[in-house]
């Protein structure tokens, strides 16, 4: 049995195991649950046991982080079979990759790594996505990546690059509001011109904590740690790039020093507070 | 070519003394730890044991230097630390500490059997019935999430002595004998046990693919003892999955 539903209604958190018991006890309003794709790749066991029932009482997104689409080499094709084996069984209502790369010459740096915006690799990730889309039968969303280095050769901007990625390949978005404060600080870029720039077919929002570093030139520098709470930086974005898309299914995303599962749930609260508000101001300026 | 600055990249995250040509150093370093601490926190996930006995700082030193030596080839990281026993063991770590390698073997163990193929043990009640005459010729079915791990120390000790409800005291006391684990994991949890070599190497011929009367002889081989109490223990540890007629693969490892 699977469980259907709508991603929009209430926000999602990223599932843990460490909270399935409580989940299924009691789920705190949270609308759905995230997995990475990767972590259900073995062939039985407790991850399975655990998805299972998770997935026979909530929505799922299936999030993939190891196909390297951002790459120069040929799609792994063990890899993207894996990958169909984990959708075809959970049947998530929402399948997401990254505009990043991973693996190279057979070696997985398990990072999100910065693609250059050229004609060369616009060809290369439209065709990558391209062939995902094809062996599962299904449209993808890619997300946008959180970047430190900027490639010099690149001769599109993030947003513009995007942009020509969704209208040729034929996917969605995934805008990680996080990634887009990280990425704009680390390189000094304007985030609300950023999201503006965006097109608004954004199927999935992703929320997430950030931590501070400082580098060799003495400027802050983000980094997508996934560790805390969504900052307020990213809390003020959000509302910004709801403003943009409409309402959409949100996800929290928090991997590193886990919390307990009320303070996630909080978390999706929050998020849910800000999409009322959003909603009501607009239902407010579409009567006036 | 993107290739070729991605193989720039790709060195660089591989070798600390290589950045990647017009990259600023200190934004490329963010990848580089990205990249090595968290694969060494997936290996202590992995080898929690490993860890506790040898220190924060040893295990990091430890860990950091085999992801350099014998980085992930696959994104499915389930699989990746196969082989870090095997690095421990080469070191010269294992002059000092010369059963960190079987624990790790274990602990590895371990980890593929939680991830295994669930399928439902069989009883010993499979057997009944079966007439006399074929019970030789017979083939069991190990269940696929058993493993046996062999050591000269007394490695699965020392890792029990490490879990909930052990003690670390104890390890002062340990006789300094060889031990083998059974392990398996017959429903969700995954079980370790010390079993005697007549029932390891029982189980051992049964996992190469020899028949019930051939597995029963390399029991015996090992030395005098309870042949039932042997087949008895297979099944009732939940190492039994099936019986077959016909020869099959070998299977667990």
């Amino acid at each position: 049995m699977l469980a259907s539903g709508d991603f929009s209604r209430r926000p999602g958190v990223g599932l843990k195991p460490q909270h399935v018991e409580e989940i299924l006890a009691d789920g705190k309003g949270v609308g759905w649950f995230e997995v990475h794709a990767e972590n259900y790749m073995g062939a039985g066991g407790p991850p399975h046991a655990w998805l299972e029932k998770v997935r026979s009482c909530y929505p799922l997104s299936v999030h993939g982080v190891g196909l390297s689409i951002g790459g120069s080499g040929e799609i792994d094709r063990a890899h993207l079979a894996r990958l169909k084996t984990v959708v075809d069984r959970y049947e998530p209502g929402l399948v997401s990759e990254h505009l990043a790369w991973s693996t190279h010459q057979g070696r997985y740096f398990n990072d999100l790594l910065a693609v250059p915006y050229t004609r060369e690799t616009l060809q290369l990730v439209c065709e990558h996505v391209d062939e995902v889309q094809t062996a599962l039968g299904r449209r993808i969303l890619l997300e946008n990546p959180a970047t430190y280095v900027w490639h010099e050769e690149s001769v599109f901007d993030e947003p513009a690059f995007i942009a020509e990625v969704l209208q040729r390949a034929g996917c969605g978005l995934l805008l990680d509001v996080n990634n887009v404060h990280v990425a704009c600080t680390n390189h000094g870029w304007d985030s609300a011109e950023y999201i503006r720039q965006l097109p608004t077919a954004v199927g999935e929002v992703h929320l997430a904590g950030h931590a501070e570093d400082v580098g060799d030139d003495d400027r802050v520098v983000l980094i997508d740690a996934h560790d805390r709470r969504v900052s307020a930086e990213v809390w003020a974005l959000f509302e910004l790039a709801i403003e943009h898309t409409g309402r959409v299914p949100v996800l929290i995303e928090w991997d590193n020093d886990i919390p307990e599962w009320p303070v996630l749930a909080g978390e999706a609260d929050l998020a849910a507070a800000v999409m009322d508000r959003s909603n009501t101001d607009r239902g407010a300026r579409h009567v006036a | 070519m993107w290739h070729d600055r991605q193989q720039g990249w790709s060195d660089g995250l591989l070798n600390p003394q290589v950045v990647p040509v017009g990259i600023a150093s200190d934004r490329f370093a963010i990848h580089r730890n990205n990249f090595a601490l968290s694969l060494i926190e997936l290996l202590r996930g992995t080898f929690p044991v490993v860890s506790a006995l040898l220190g924060e700082d040893c295990f990091n030193t430890m860990a950091r230097q085999f992801i350099r030596r014998d980085p992930p080839r696959s994104p499915v990281l389930i699989e990746y630390g196969r082989t870090f026993g095997r690095f421990l063991e080469a070191h010269e770590l294992s002059d000092e500490v010369p059963y960190i390698a079987d624990v790790a073997r274990l602990e590895w163990a371990r980890h593929e059997a939680f991830h295994a193929a669930d399928t439902e043990p069989a009883g010993i009640a499979a057997l009944a019935g079966i007439p006399a005459d074929d019970l030789d010729e017979l083939h069991l079915r190990v269940h696929p999430s058993v493993r046996l791990v062999y050591s000269r120390w007394p490695a699965v000790s020392i890792w029990h002595a490490h879990q909930e409800k052990g003690t670390p005291e104890a390890l002062a006391n340990l006789p300094a004998i060889a031990e083998t684990a059974l392990v398996v994991r017959p429903a969700l949890d995954v079980e370790v046990r010390i079993i005697a070599d007549q029932a390891a190497a029982f189980l051992a011929a049964v996992m190469k693919g020899n028949p019930l009367g051939r597995a029963i002889g390399a029991a015996m081989a090992e030395g005098p003892g309870d042949i039932a109490a042997c087949l008895d223990g297979a099944f009732s540890s939940g190492a039994i999955a099936g019986i077959d007629f016909q020869s099959h693969e070998p299977g667990g490892r």
